[in-house]
C-alpha cells in the first residue's frame, strides 16, 4: 500500500542536513505499524514524506500503486486530501474554527457542498463521541477532546490510510489510552495505520514495529 | 473557480475580518478615505459638468453672441465740458445686415436684441438687472422655461403694450409679496406690468427683464442720456445684443470667424465683444478635466497609502497564521486554495472599505455641494467604478502576501511555533 524506495531527505541548512539516508519501507494494506526512534532520528520526516507533506530529495514514494514522485503540488494536495488522514501530537486544530468547522475542513478543499460537509462531519463527531461539543472552539476543549476532534477530521474524507504522529504524546495516561483504543477501533474497520510513538508498550500492541535511527531503519518486527 | 467556491472563500474572508474588528477597521480606513474621495470626486465632477453644460447650453451651443460694450476711449467732442456730443458706439443694423449676407449661404440666422440702459425700480427701490427688448425668434435661440404667468411667445402678442417678463433671479431679488405677476416695474420713466416669470439657464445668477422688442424701441429709442457728477452724456447704441445661430455645432467655429472678421472690418473702437458658448464650454471642460485629474491623483495617493497599509497587515497576518496554513495544506489545500483564500480576505476587506467609502461619499457630496455650490450627483456608474477600484486595490496589494502564504512549505508550516 505504501512503498518507500531509497528515500533521501536533505534539508538545505548549512552544507545540507541529511535526515533520511536511502530509506526503504513497505507498508501493506491493513497493517497497524508503529514507528519508533529517538528524537531527531527522522521518524516525523519519514511520516511527512509518506504523507506527501514533504517531498523526498530523491527516491520513490508509491502509495496505493500510484508513484507520487512526479506529481505537482496540485496533484499531491488533492491526492493527500482524498487518500491520507493525519492525527498530530499537538492536535493542529485551527483555533478560530469551531469543532464542526475543523472537522469538515478537508471536505471544503474537496469542494463538497456545505450541507453535505455538515452531515458527514456530524457522523464523524458521533464516531468519536464529540457531537455535544460541535459548536465549541478548540480552546474550550480538553486535550482528549481536541485529539478526538482531530481524529474525526482525519476520518471525514474516509481515507484508507491514517498517519498519527505521537497521538497520545500530549495526553495523560487515561486519556491517551482512550485515544489509542479509538485508533485500534479504526484499524479494526480496515484502515491502514502508521503511528509514531515513543511508548514501547503501546507499540507492542500494534502489528508491526519499525525502529529508525540516524535516518535508517535499524529494526523491523512483525 | 465556481461561484459557490468563491462564495465559500469570501465567507471565510468576512469571518476573518470579523475576528479582528479593530484591526480590520483601522486597516480599512485608507481604502474608505480613498473610495470616498473617488466617489466624491466623480459626483462633484459629474455635477459640475452637468451644471456647466446646462448653463452654457442655455446660451445655445450653436450660437455666437456679440454684445455692444461701452469703450474706454471715446470719440465724442463737446464745446462745453459739461454737455458732450452724442457718443455712438456698439453694434449697428449695418453690422447685422453684413453678417446676415455673409452667412446667408450656409444657413445661419441672425437675431437682434435691444438693450435698455435705464435703471429699473420696483416699489421705489432700484434693482440691479439687464433689460432686453427681444423679438419672438429670441426665444428659439436661448433655452427658456416658463415658471408662471404667460409663456414667452405671449409677450410678443402684446406688441407695443408695456408688459415685461422677468427671469427667476430678478423675481427673487424683488422680494415681492406674491408671485410677481401683475407687479409694476418702473424702467426709466415708464411703467411696465409683469406678466410672466421664466427660467433662462444662460441668465442664471443675474436679474433680467425682457420687453417686447418693438415696445423697447418705441419707448426708449436708441439714445440714452446719462447724468453723472454734473456731466451729461448722450450715447446711442443701435443693437444691444446680436445672436448668430450656426446651422450645426460643427460650423460654429467657422461662423464665429466670419462674425469676428465682419465686425473687425467695421469697428475702429473696441466697442463690442463676441463670445462663443461652445468655446466657453470646451474651455470649462478642459478646466474640469484638470480638476478631475488633480482629484484622481489625490484619490489614487490615498488608495495607494491604504493599499500599502493593507499589504502590511496581510503580511503580518500570514506570518501569524503559518501553523494554520500548514494545517490547511495537510488536510488537502493546494497552493492555489491558499492563494485564493488570502486574496479573498484582502478583497473582502477592501470591498468592505469600498462600500463604506461609497456611503461616506454619498454623505460628503451634499456637504461639498453646500460649500462649493456645485450640484454633486451620485451615479450608479460612479458606485460601480468605486467598488471595482476597491476590489482592484485588494487584488493588487493582496497578491504579495497571498503568494507568500501559498508558497509556504507545508511541513515547515506545521512545525512552526
Amino acid at each position: 500500500m505504501i512503498t518507500l524506495e531509497k528515500v533521501v531527505k536533505t534539508y538545505d541548512v548549512g552544507d545540507g542536513l541529511t535526515i533520511l539516508k536511502g530509506l526503504d519501507l513497505q507498508v501493506d494494506a491493513g497493517e497497524f505499524t508503529a514507528i519508533l526512534g529517538a528524537s531527531g532520528s527522522g521518524k516525523s520526516t519519514m511520516l511527512h514524506i509518506m504523507g506527501l507533506i514533504h517531498a523526498a530529495t530523491s527516491g520513490k514514494v508509491v502509495i496505493n500503486g500510484v508513484d507520487t514522485s512526479s506529481m505537482d503540488d496540485m496533484e499531491r494536495s488533492r491526492f493527500r486530501g482524498r487518500t491520507l488522514g493525519f492525527v498530530f501530537q499537538s492536535f493542529h486544530l485551527i483555533p478560530h474554527l469551531t469543532v464542526m468547522e475543523n472537522v469538515e475542513l478537508p471536505l471544503f478543499y474537496q469542494q463538497v457542498p456545505q450541507k453535505e460537509r455538515r452531515a458527514r462531519a456530524m457522523v464523524c463527531l458521533e464516531q468519536v463521541k464529540m457531537t455535544h461539543r460541535w459548536d465549541h472552539l478548540p480552546n474550550q476543549l480538553s486535550g482528549g477532546e481536541c485529539q478526538r476532534t482531530a481524529i474525526a477530521r482525519s476520518l471525514i474524507s474516509d481515507t484508507p490510510i491514517l498517519f498519527a504522529d505521537e497521538p497520545t504524546g500530549n495526553l495523560d495516561v487515561k486519556t491517551g489510552e482512550q485515544i489509542f483504543k479509538l485508533l485500534v477501533d479504526l484499524h479494526g474497520e480496515g484502515k491502514t495505520m502508521v503511528v509514531i510513538t515513543h511508548d514501547e508498550e503501546m507499540a507492542k500492541r500494534m502489528n508491526r514495529r519499525v525502529r529508525i535511527s540516524d535516518g535508517m531503519i535499524i529494526e523491523d518486527h512483525s | 473557480m465556481n461561484v459557490s467556491r468563491a462564495n465559500d472563500f469570501f465567507k471565510e474572508g468576512l469571518r476573518n475580518i470579523m475576528r479582528y474588528k479593530m484591526r480590520s477597521a483601522l486597516t480599512l480606513l485608507g481604502v474608505v478615505f480613498g473610495i470616498a474621495a473617488v466617489i466624491t470626486m466623480m459626483g462633484i465632477g459629474e455635477g459640475a459638468q452637468r451644471s456647466v453644460l446646462e448653463e452654457i447650453s442655455g446660451l445655445g451651443l450653436r450660437n455666437i453672441i456679440a454684445e455692444s460694450v461701452r469703450p474706454t476711449q471715446t470719440n465724442s467732442t463737446g464745446s462745453d465740458a459739461s454737455v458732450r456730443d452724442r457718443f455712438d458706439y456698439g453694434l449697428t443694423f449695418r453690422d447685422a445686415r453684413k453678417i446676415e449676407a455673409a452667412l446667408e449661404e450656409i444657413g445661419a440666422t441672425v437675431n437682434i436684441a435691444h438693450q435698455i440702459k435705464h435703471s429699473i425700480y420696483y416699489r421705489g427701490v432700484k434693482k440691479s438687472a439687464k433689460t432686453l427688448g427681444v423679438n419672438p425668434d429670441y426665444w428659439n435661440m436661448v433655452h427658456a422655461e416658463p415658471v408662471r404667468g404667460v409663456w414667452t411667445a405671449m409677450l410678443h402678442e402684446e406688441l407695443s403694450k408695456k408688459v415685461a417678463i422677468i427671469n427667476r433671479d430678478f423675481f427673487d431679488g424683488m422680494d415681492a409679496m406674491g408671485d410677481g405677476l401683475g407687479e409694476t416695474l418702473k424702467i426709466g420713466n415708464q411703467y411696465f406690468d409683469v406678466i410672466g416669470v421664466v427660467d433662462v439657464p444662460a441668465h442664471r445668477g443675474y436679474g433680467y427683464v425682457y420687453l417686447p422688442y418693438q415696445t423697447a424701441v418705441d419707448v426708449f429709442g436708441d439714445t440714452f442720456m446719462k447724468i453723472e457728477s454734473g456731466d451729461m452724456e448722450y450715447s446711442r447704441t443701435e443693437i444691444g445684443q446680436l445672436i448668430v445661430q450656426a446651422p450645426d455645432e460643427a460650423s460654429v467655429k467657422a461662423v464665429a470667424e466670419v462674425v469676428n472678421y465682419t465686425l473687425q472690418g467695421s469697428h475702429e473702437l473696441d466697442d463690442y465683444t463676441v463670445y462663443v458658448p461652445l468655446n466657453i464650454l470646451e474651455s470649462k471642460q478642459r478646466t474640469q478635466r484638470i480638476l478631475n485629474l488633480v482629484l484622481v491623483t489625490i484619490a489614487a495617493i490615498s488608495l495607494i497609502v491604504g493599499g500599502i497599509g493593507i499589504m502590511n497587515i496581510m503580511l503580518a497576518s500570514v506570518t501569524e497564521r503559518i501553523p494554520e496554513i500548514g494545517i490547511r495544506r495537510a488536510v488537502g489545500a493546494t497552493q492555489q486554495d491558499i492563494l485564493y483564500q488570502f486574496l479573498a480576505e484582502t478583497t473582502t476587506l477592501t470591498l468592505t472599505g469600498g462600500v463604506l467609502g461609497c456611503i461616506s461619499g454619498m454623505i460628503l457630496i451634499p456637504l461639498a455641494s453646500t460649500f462649493t455650490g456645485w450640484q454633486g450627483v451620485v451615479t450608479p456608474g460612479s458606485v460601480i467604478v468605486s467598488l471595482l477600484v476597491s476590489v482592484a486595490v485588494g487584488l493588487v496589494f493582496g497578491i504579495a502576501p497571498a503568494v507568500n502564504a501559498s508558497r509556504m512549505d507545508p511541513g515547515a508550516a506545521l512545525r512552526y511555533e
